[in-house]
Order: C-alpha cells, then structure tokens, then sequence
C-alpha cells in the first residue's frame, strides 16, 4: 500500500493535466449518451403516408381517420392521381394506403372489401412495423363494421367480436419505451471503452518515454504497478456511472427500480475487469497509437455487436454466440437492465456478478504476469 | 584496486541481426569513477542497460557485490541508481513531484524525504525551481533533476549513461564536480561518455569500440602506451604543409585540429629540427610545439592499429 499510494497520485496527476484524456473521460460519455440516447430510439412512429382515398364515402373517410389519428402514421398526402409509385420510389412516403373505389358499396352489401397497403420494404425495421400497424388498424376497423352491421340487423354479441380478447399487460417497461432499455445499456458501453481506450495509454506511454525504466530497477512489483494505475480509473469510472444514471434516471426518465448500490457494486467489478483488459492490451503493445486503436477494438464492437446491446444474442449464429460468451458488457448488460429495470436483487442476477468476477480476476492477473516478463 | 563490486565476466548481448556487446570483462572497484568511453554505437548504452538490471544479456555473467543479477536482479534493486541518456523522468509532473515519487517507491518516510529533497535542491541548484513542470527545465536542469531523483535514495552504484550529452558546457562542469562530490562519499560511479575531457577525470577509463574493450587502465597509464610524441604545428597555407608532412617519414601520423595539425613522431624533439628544414621556403611555419600525448591521441592509435597494443587488449 506504501507503493501503490504513490503510483495513485502521480497517475492522477497525469489525467488531471492531459486535457485530452480529461476531455476523453468528461465529455466522450456524455456526448455519447445524448447521441445515442436520441439517435438510437427503436421506438418506430411518424411513419410517413399517403392516402389514395378513391371512394371518397362516410367508410372510406373513417379508415382515413383511423390511420391519421393513430400516432403512428403522418398523413403526408392525400393525392387525387394514384401516383404511389413515384412517391414510394422517391422516398417522399413509406406507406400507400389505397382505398378501391365502391369500398363502401362493398361493405354495406356484404361483399369482401380491400384495402390496399403498399409498405416500402428497403428498411425491414420500418416495414415491419409499418405492416403490424396497419394490419391493426384495418383489423380493428373491420371488427367495428361487423359489429355495426350485426347491431343493425337485431344482433347483439355481448361478448363482442372476435369473441377471444389477449389480455397482454408488459412489465418491467410497460410503455415500450426503447430508451429504457438503451440507456442502461449504453452505460455497460461506454464504461468499457473509456476505461479500456485510456487506460490503455498509460503502460505504453511509460514505454516509450522511458519512465519505465525508473520503475524496473526500483523495489516496484507488477502487481502494485497495476493496481496503483487501475484504481485512479476506477474512482473516475464510478463519477461517470453517477453522471451516467443521474441525466439517464432525470433526462431520459428511465425508471431505476433495484439498488443503487448494488449497481455500483457491480459496475466496480465490471471496469476492474475492462481496465485490467486495458493494461494487457498496453503491456503488450509498444506505441500509443496501437494501443488505443487495439483497446477500441477489442472494446467498442464487440460491446456494440456481441454483448446484446442492440442485437439480441439469442438470434446469433452460435459462433458469434459463443465468443459472445467473451464479452464482459455481455454480462454487465444483464445486470444493469435487471436492476434498472426489473429491481431484482444479487439473488437473481448472481450468475452474471460471478461471471464479470472471473472476468476481472483474469484480466488483472493476465496484466500483472506478462508485466512481470517485462520487469524481470 | 579497491576489492571490485562490480565483476563482468565475458557478457555477450545480441540484438536482432547485432551483436551489441561482444564478450567484454570488466572489473570495477568500490568508489571508483569507472569511465566508458568511446564512439556511438561502440554498445556503450548497452552494457549500462544490463549492468542496471533492465536489459538481460545473452551470455556472460555480471555480479554485484557478489550478487549475480542476470539470475536475481531483484538483489541489487533499490540499491542501484541509473540515469538514462534520454530524459525519462515525468514531463507532467514538476521537480517536486518527480522527487516526492522517487522517494515514496522507495519507501522513505516522510522526514527522510522532506530532508533529502531540501539537499537536493540545493545540491542540483534547482531550488528556485521545485513549482515548474520537468519537461520546461532546461536539458542541463533536466539531467541535473534526473540525478537528484536517482540520488533521493542514496544508492550505493550509479549508472550514468552519457548525462551530460546535449548538455552546455558549464553545466557539463557543475555536472562533473556533483559527481566528484558523490565519489567523496563514497558512491561508486559507472559513466559512459563521449567526450575525452570527462574520460580524463575518471579513476579507470576502459575504451569501447564494436562492442569489445580495447583498453581497460588509469587515464596516466592509457596516456604512457602512448608509444609515440606529439609535435603540434600551424603553417600556411595549411593543406600545401599537410601534403608535404604527409610524405616524411619520420612522422607516423598527421591530424587536422582546424587550424592545427597534431603530428605523431618517434622523437619529438629531434622532428621539430627537421621540419623547420622541410619545411623552410615551402610553407609559412607559424609556430611549432612539443605537446603531452592525451587520451584522445591515445584512443586514435589504439583504433588505427586496429588491434591496440599488445598486452593492454581484454
């Protein structure tokens, strides 16, 4: 302790005066979390459509109503030409709802109606989303008529139509807001490319101004070197994650359910683990420049790709799968989105805690023996 | 010779495609100022690496007070000073930082560091200067303070490679007489250096050439190899002087010194008679002179006759 004190104070030294790695750990999280926060909404509505409304009847008019006034389309345009090639190939409208004309001739004479929905499947993401919407829509308006029509003729059905109703109640995020799940997750993200990408640069930048040397032939052992550099990170890592949770839980409103400190618990465990990769990353590389594009690597895309950020591992071919099964913020992601999100406590969450342990335990150990090959 | 703490004992080290170090021994005894002298490249740096623990050599063996550092480094640690070549202390940090640093890894306790660092400051004349960040120091303040934080736990053996290349003058002198201070406290000293005049002042002075030592001896020993005299003339004009001596034979050697040539006779007193003859009416002799031989002269004959002289070789 004697020795690591020392190392402490002159790493933070060195972080406080660099004001690019100040600039790096103050403003690249909060940047990133505002970007992504906004940007990376999954939440699909204002989908652009036109309306061909070539009945122009009482029935024709509802079903316009019904789209325009569901949130998830913006009625852009209601042209007189059927003109939705152009519009659909300009990119001007996504969705094409065409009404035939005789639609309400059909539906009062009992006969099948169509309605046409052209859907612009370049983006799947959108269509998708834009098929199940009008799907909807169309399905419920139907379920009226028929109800109407019935009711017009002396029937009442009490239970109403269709006679199956899916009680679906959500938990956990019952509006379906996709910023609650990507906030925390983002937080597993930056956590680990910004410990990892400045840590980095601290070993090898002792390498190749020579101060390394200073420390070789002194009573210094690797073990204290490590640790004397992962903990000033760790203290900065800790006010990131509070300044991280603090514009998530008040900016983006995302509820936090479980315990704090259990968050914080984890989140230490969890960038030992990064920052120890960080080191081995910086103990095996000889300049700065390598270093850093080496720790964005190993960080940034597989905590963005593999971790179950965005894409959920369960889809994946099993080799990505399984060196999924490498990556930390896989594990970090568990836990964040459990306590954000669901409360649950060590109780539930404990495989994922036991894992992010292994994971520090390796990095640091793997960082201070190939350090020793080094000193020795 | 005291009894030698530092024992080198036929070290060979190997780079990629180089062999660095070939082979040197070298005794070196407790409170000398033992001198590495010789040309870049020569694999100075090199041994002062391994002697420091840092590098580890291919074969041979180096011991330090008895200890050998090639299998346990970790016995001479903390008792051994190095002070690079280039400038390796924190930039970021100021002199203070830099010292309080040295002294916390070493584990000195807070009244040994207070006082320690007050002497030095004052010992590196850089007390004026203990708030400024290392890397605005001047290079001649900057290898001063690389001292003072080599020296804040009082080493027994300092290793110093070239410290006072890219140095001024003046701070080369001040450099050198904190350096004589040290030896008078009996802290033994291992410095490399390019420059003759700091070979001079050292106890021992073993000449490095291609990663061999072609002499090991005390500057007034290396000085009486010398076999020959040195006669030191200036004329006019120069080259015409230059081309005539070139064709005497009686004089071994002729060097350019700007606007001296430095002749290498068997007889120095007997020369100077003959080349006023040879050279009267020819060139205008403005003066000639009969000098001591110095180590430089010495060095260059050792590497013009490739081998050196017989008996000196290690």
């Amino acid at each position: 302790m004697k020795i690591i004190r020392p190392i402490m104070r002159k790493e933070f030294i060195h972080i406080l005066r660099d004001p690019r790695t100040l600039g790096i750990i103050l403003f690249l999280p909060l940047f990133q979390l505002l970007m992504f926060g906004y940007a990376l909404s999954l939440d699909i509505n204002h989908i652009r459509t036109a309306i061909y409304d070539n009945d122009k009847t009482a029935s024709s008019r509802r079903l316009a109503e019904n789209f325009s006034s569901s949130g998830y389309f913006d009625v852009v345009a209601r042209p007189n030409r059927n003109d939705f090639t152009q519009r659909l190939d300009s990119g001007k409208v996504k969705v094409a709802i065409v009404i035939p004309k005789g639609f309400e001739k059909k539906i009062d004479s009992d006969d099948k109606a169509t309605v046409q929905v052209l859907v612009d499947g370049s983006d799947p993401n959108f269509a998708r989303v834009g098929v199940a919407y009008s799907s909807m829509i169309i399905s419920r308006f139907s379920t009226k008529v028929t109800t109407e029509s019935l009711y017009r003729r002396g029937i009442v059905i009490r239970q109403g139509i269709p006679p199956i109703d899916a009680q679906v109640r959500v938990w956990y995020n019952p509006d379906l807001r996709s910023v609650n799940y990507i906030v925390p997750g983002l937080m597993a993200l930056i956590m680990m490319t910004v410990t990892t990408i400045n840590i980095s640069v601290a070993l090898v930048r002792e390498k190749e101004r020579g101060t390394l040397e200073n420390l070789i032939i002194s009573p210094v052992r690797s073990g204290q070197l490590i640790i004397g550099k992962i903990i000033p990170y760790v203290i900065i890592a800790f006010f990131e994650a509070a300044l991280i949770t603090g514009v998530g839980t008040l900016w983006f409103n995302v509820p936090m359910q479980g315990s704090l400190l259990l968050l914080f618990g984890c989140l230490v465990i969890y960038v030992t683990g990064t920052l120890g990769m960080g080191l081995l990353i910086s103990a095996v590389t000889d300049s700065q420049q390598v270093a850093s594009f080496g720790a964005f690597m190993a960080t940034f895309l597989p905590a963005f790709l593999l971790s179950g950020f965005v894409f959920p591992i369960s889809s994946m071919p099993w080799v990505l799968r399984l060196i999924s099964y490498l990556v930390p913020a896989r594990y970090f992601l568990v836990v964040i989105r459990g306590i954000f999100l669901k409360g649950v406590g060590a109780g539930v969450l404990w495989p994922d805690i036991v894992a992010l342990i292994i994971f520090a335990t390796l990095m640091v150990t793997l960082a201070s023996l190939r350090l020793r090959r080094s000193l020795a | 010779m005291h009894k030698p703490i530092i024992e080198i004992e036929n070290l060979i080290v190997d780079f990629p495609g180089v062999r660095a170090v070939d082979g040197i021994s070298i005794k070196v005894g407790e409170g000398e100022i033992f001198g590495l002298v010789g040309p870049d490249g020569a694999g100075k740096t090199t041994t002062i690496r391994v002697l420091s623990t840092i590098l580890k050599p291919a074969l041979g063996s180096v011991k330090i007070w008895g200890n050998d550092i090639v299998l346990n480094p970790r016995s001479v640690r903390g008792k051994i000073g190095y002070m690079s070549q280039k400038f390796n202390l924190y930039g970021d940090l100021t002199v203070e930082e830099n010292l309080r640093f040295f002294a916390d890894i070493y584990g000195l306790s807070d009244d040994e560091r207070a006082k320690r660092t007050k002497e030095l400051l004052h010992f590196a004349r850089l007390e004026n200067f203990t708030d400024r960040r290392a890397e605005f120091l001047s290079g001649g303040m900057k290898q001063k303070l690389a001292l003072a934080c080599t020296l804040i736990y009082e080493p027994k053996i300092l290793f110093l490679d070239e410290p006072t290349t890219g140095v001024d003058p003046v701070s080369r002198r001040e450099f050198w007489a904190i350096l004589s201070e040290l030896r008078s406290r009996g802290v033994t000293l291992f410095v490399s250096t390019p420059y003759m005049d700091e070979a001079e002042r050292c106890s021992t002075v073993a000449f490095m050439d291609g990663g061999k030592i072609r002499i090991c001896d005390s500057p007034r020993s290396i000085k009486a190899s010398f076999s020959g005299e040195i006669v030191e003339l200036t004329a006019k004009p120069q080259h015409e002087a230059r081309r005539i001596i070139g064709g005497l034979s009686y004089v071994r050697d002729v060097e350019v010194y700007g606007e001296r040539l430095q002749l290498t006779v068997a007889r120095a007193a007997e020369a100077v008679e003959r080349l006023k003859q040879d050279l009267s009416g020819k060139v205008e002799l403005a003066s000639v002179a009969i000098k001591n031989p110095t180590m430089e002269s010495a060095f260059i004959e050792l590497i013009k006759e490739g081998t050196g002289v017989q008996g000196m070789i290690i």
